[in-house]
């Protein structure tokens, strides 16, 4: 995890959004907060392991 | 009628084909109970009175006149704020939209007016189906009926008060984490999520378009059957929407459930922090379904961090494409709180958005293999009681993460209904889900519940 701001801010700039400064640090560890949840999507995937689509959400076996 | 709690449907339907109440007693006793109970309870943004006795009016006239279009005609109803009703606003419970008039019904508003359902006003929700209660808006958060200190859940919040207060025997709400179900769990009511692409979702304000499902809450399982009856239906005009035969949900109610194997995902309970409390009361709904000859099994579901991965990457990237130009533009017209929740969806990376639709398939397709052995699922919707209004979580990152969003994720069926009530006197729920596009299973083993517990004969103390 970096020690600084720096890609907190990165992400910041990319998204095109205002943080005001009193909220910065809040966001800052609601983003860290996120990160730590969204590490289990680096978990290996196989190449056959392709997206849902919408039509697909439709499973085998309708009744 | 009586100044207490409205009728079910299913009762409200009775006495009008009795001929012991019309349409416009309906209605105006929902409407005077609106009256006496929204300056407590919030539920409504506004309250369509004018409308409503016009619609019942026509309502009566045509049952009098032998035209009954069916069990929903002069029932009253709400819409969740997201709703068009054309020539009504949909605010979505905020600034951003507060001039915005529909110029046309929502595909679901517009089936409910067709079984000549009376609307009776539009229902408070969190601010564009997201966020949290937040006092920084035009209109103040909705109140839990049980205990008007606590939370109704959100965001369908005001549509949980009005159904549990039996001011209206149906409120639409809409589901992308929970939305329906939460506040159907902590107001006692239930709460159905159909599957995704049952229930149209054109002209209903979008959160995110791969998760959003629009469904009703009711006081019992029986209504929401009824409801769904008439809002399922393939929709062209939304891109999500399934082709898929509507089957007779009523008649499910009547099928026997004796020999069913119900799936119950107990170490889902101590994965997702759920109270010791709430987790006796689905030990004891499970103990219940096995007296009525329903074989439980224990099933696990994949980790629930997978789950919530999944359903926060995706529904924040998703929100955020819909609100970025406003985000940008003029963000001081949102609470902060949905300001802040929004933003966030724009840290996602596309990396990770891609991944997480790919895990999404992967775990849609370990749900539906117990399906193979089980006929239905019991699980948790909530880890307890409804919290206090004020102490609900108002940061942008919500810890811990709610349980309810586990089948948005994989789009099946579910349908929350109290299963008993903490010490303090507010209710907890317990939630059955099933197959995609098995809803009248969810019906069958819900109501089998229903009738056996008889929880829905407690009622929020209430006066007015």
């Amino acid at each position: 995890m970096p020690s600084n701001d720096d890609d907190f801010a990165a992400a910041v700039r990319r998204a095109g959004v205002t943080i005001p400064p009193e909220r910065w640090d809040i966001m800052r560890e609601a983003y860290r907060s996120m990160q730590r949840l969204l590490a289990v999507l680096d978990d290996p995937l196989t190449y056959a392991d392709e997206p849902a689509v919408l039509p697909n959400l439709i499973p085998r076996g309708r009744p | 009628m009586s100044a207490g709690p409205l009728p079910t449907i299913a009762e409200a339907s009775r006495l009008i084909a009795a001929g012991e109440a019309s349409p416009v007693e309906l209605a105006e006793a929902a409407l005077a109970r609106a009256a006496a109970l929204n300056d407590r309870l919030a539920a409504f943004i506004e309250i369509t009175a004018e409308r409503a006795r016009a619609a019942a009016r026509r309502a009566e006239a045509e049952i009098r006149g032998g035209r009954r279009r069916g069990p929903l005609h002069g029932v009253p109803y709400g819409l969740k704020d997201i709703y068009d009703a054309k020539g009504l606003r949909t605010t979505a419970q905020s600034r951003l939209l507060l001039d915005n008039v529909a110029t046309e019904d929502a595909e679901t508003t517009a089936r409910l007016e067709a079984a000549g359902t009376v609307l009776i006003g539009k229902l408070a929700t969190h601010e564009f189906a997201t966020g949290g209660p937040a006092w920084d808006l035009p209109f103040p958060p909705a109140r839990n009926p049980w205990n008007t200190d606590h939370f109704t859940g959100g965001s369908s919040s005001g549509s949980g008060a009005a159904v549990a207060a039996g001011i209206l025997p149906l409120a639409m709400g809409s589901d992308t984490g929970g939305s329906i179900r939460l506040p159907a769990a902590y107001c006692g009511t239930v709460g159905l999520k159909p599957t995704y692409g049952r229930v149209s979702r054109r002209g209903v304000v979008p959160l995110c378009f791969s998760l959003d499902t629009c469904g009703p809450l009711t006081w019992t399982v029986e209504d929401a059957a009824l409801a769904l009856q008439v809002l399922a239906g393939y929709d062209p005009r939304d891109p999500g929407s399934a082709d898929v035969p509507v089957p007779d949900y009523r008649a499910a109610l009547r099928q026997a459930v004796a020999g069913l194997r119900v799936g119950y995902a107990r170490r889902l309970n101590e994965d997702a922090g759920v109270g010791a409390e709430q987790a006796a009361a689905l030990d004891r709904a499970a103990e219940l379904l096995l007296s009525l000859g329903i074989e439980i099994v224990e099933v696990d579901l994949p980790p629930n961090d997978h789950f919530q991965a999944v359903a926060r990457t995706v529904s924040h990237s998703e929100s955020f494409a819909i609100h970025q130009q406003d985000l940008r533009e003029r963000p001081e017209l949102y609470a902060r709180v949905t300001r802040e929740r929004l933003t966030l969806g724009g840290f996602v990376t596309a990396g990770q958005y891609v991944r997480a639709q790919r895990l999404r398939r992967i775990l849609t397709a370990r749900v539906d293999a117990l399906f193979d052995t089980c006929d239905a699922l019991l699980t948790a919707v909530i880890p307890g009681p409804a919290p206090v209004l004020e102490q609900t979580d108002q940061r942008p990152w919500r810890e811990p993460q709610p349980l309810s969003s586990v089948f948005n994720v994989t789009g099946h069926p579910c349908i929350a209904q109290p299963c008993g009530f903490a010490a303090n006197g507010l209710p907890l729920s317990v939630q059955f889900v099933t197959r995609a596009f098995d809803e009248p299973t969810l019906f069958r083993v819900a109501h089998a519940y229903e009738q056996a517990a008889g929880w829905t004969a407690r009622r929020p103390g209430l006066s007015g």
